[in-house]
């Protein structure tokens, strides 16, 4: 596996010393349409999540709404390495229901495992505009 | 169509949707010790790649890693030549349909979709009457146990097609065979689907007697269920998921396990039991199909699918001295040597084609 420097960076003291599933301060941000999601290695438990390439998510490819961007165990990838503390991680973002409650990363067809959740993100009509939340930010 | 041979005859070609390459499930494995023993019983196989699921980066790692391969429809078949199709995919797909019904078929059914809706409690319509159909369309069908060929006779699937063969799987085995271990770390292998139970496991941490191990589980298909009984019984901090291991993981996984289990209802052959037994890993597992013909009498069985059995069946083994622990490892890895390597599937193949072509 890569160097963890730069990714132990982005996440929060408390997210580095394995006790959290909160990254912060914010890793995430807005940029040219795109929600941007830098490499990211976040502690959870006994082990480590780790996303090793930035991630850009058009925004325009998504449904106006609102959504909650959640770091997770990702069970669709194929996974070698023989580090059994290391996992692979993704984003996931979960929509929020008519009534009030999320997407969860847990069900089918997903069916992988959150880790932490990272943010809010507000797309309005359009998707001309988008806006990032911080993860304790109250719905 | 995408290829890595300029050959256009062969004595058969496999058709596929999964390679050894970032498997959907145990076809994958299947497919690599197919190409492991085809070589070394010299069957020289085209292996057809189709309603696969690959982006394009994964299919040129396959056509670097594997020869000779086709990327292509089933329309593309019709540059290939071969007397013998083998077929190993249920996607449904009328174009490959009408290619094989002008060419001899042989299929192996990997499990019974049929149980696997029954087992699963999911419905699996389409591709379940694709199998139906393909069963129906073959020379020969292909099934991995004999427990597999009675559910066939019980489904009703000797009126589709009488013509049936039991060839179980091989596995090729690298890893050295240790079959001394400890105690602590419990392990599961496999979806994480209802028939296999990956929650039995799990649950035996709740259990004073096993108040001090933890469980390790590879697999795919997390799910809320899976959550909310870590959840529900505390068990997040001695239950590490891996996710889906392949390679050098999947290794590290049987390293670091002292023992695996396997109590699935339903199980066409057991695959994962049988990579077990080649590394002198003991099992623990239902008397369920094909498990009991791929182990024999060297596993510790459950006596019946309930979790009491589990749990009675995980005391046989931690109740197991030392030297009772290595003469069923031993045994089991003779009983593999003999009848379930890469290279021994690969044989019962060769002498199928050669039956067929015949």
């Amino acid at each position: 596996m890569p160097s963890t420097d730069r990714t132990d960076a982005l996440a929060s003291p408390a997210a580095a010393h394995g006790s959290a599933r909160i990254c912060s301060p914010l890793p995430l941000h807005l940029e040219n349409g795109c929600l941007v999601v830098p490499p990211f290695r976040l502690a959870h438990l006994h082990q480590h999540y780790t996303q090793e390439t930035e991630l850009r998510i058009q925004l325009s490819r998504i449904v106006p709404d609102l959504y909650r961007v959640v770091a997770v165990h990702n069970f669709w990838a194929e996974d070698t390495n023989p580090d059994l503390s290391q996992c692979i991680a993704a984003i996931f973002l979960g929509r929020r229901r008519l009534d009030g409650t999320w997407e969860t990363a847990e069900n089918w067809p997903l069916e992988c495992r959150e880790v932490a959740r990272l943010a809010y993100l507000e797309i309005d009509d359009g998707a001309t505009t988008a806006r990032l939340f911080p993860h304790d930010h109250e719905y | 169509m995408i290829t890595n041979t300029e050959r256009r005859a062969f004595p058969v070609i496999e058709i596929t949707n999964e390679m050894p390459l970032n498997r959907m499930g145990g076809v994958g494995t299947v497919i690599e010790n197919l190409i492991s023993g085809f070589a070394a019983e010299g069957v020289d196989a085209l292996w057809f790649v189709i309603d696969h699921a690959y982006p394009p980066a994964e299919v040129d790692e396959i056509l670097r890693r594997f020869h000779p391969v086709v990327v292509g429809s089933a329309e593309e078949l019709r540059h290939f030549t071969a007397p013998l199709l083998h077929v190993h995919t249920y996607k449904p797909n009328p174009a490959l349909d009408a290619v094989l019904a002008r060419h001899r078929v042989v299929c192996t059914i990997h499990s019974l979709l049929a149980l696997e809706e029954r087992t699963n409690g999911v419905g699996l319509g389409g591709a379940r009457a694709w199998q139906e159909h393909l069963i129906s369309l073959s020379a020969r069908v292909v099934v991995l146990s004999e427990a597999e060929h009675r559910h066939y006779r019980a489904l009703g699937y000797r009126q589709r097609n009488p013509a049936v063969k039991v060839i179980p799987n091989g596995v090729a085995c690298a890893a050295p065979f240790r079959p001394v271990r400890g105690k602590a770390v419990l392990g599961y292998c496999g979806r994480l689907v209802p028939r296999k139970h990956p929650e039995y496991v799990q649950l035996l941490l709740g259990e004073a007697h096993f108040a001090t191990r933890r469980v390790l589980v590879a697999g795919r298909g997390f799910s809320p269920y899976a959550r909310n009984l870590l959840h529900a019984h505390g068990l997040a901090e001695r239950v590490s998921f891996l996710g889906w291991c392949a390679g050098a993981r999947l290794e590290a996984f049987f390293e670091a396990i002292d023992v695996l289990a396997v109590p699935s209802s339903y199980e066409p052959f057991g695959l994962v039991a049988l990579e077990a037994a080649a590394r002198g890993i003991p099992v623990v597992c239902t008397r369920t199909d094909g498990l009991h013909e791929v182990l024999g009498p060297h596993a510790f069985y459950c006596a019946d699918g309930t979790y009491d059995a589990f749990r009675a069946a995980m005391h046989d083994w931690d109740d197991a001295s030392p030297d009772e622990l290595r003469a069923r490892c031993v045994a089991a890895r003779q009983r593999y040597e003999a009848h379930f390597t890469d290279r021994v599937m690969a044989r019962r193949y060769r002498h199928l084609f050669a039956e067929l072509a015949g």
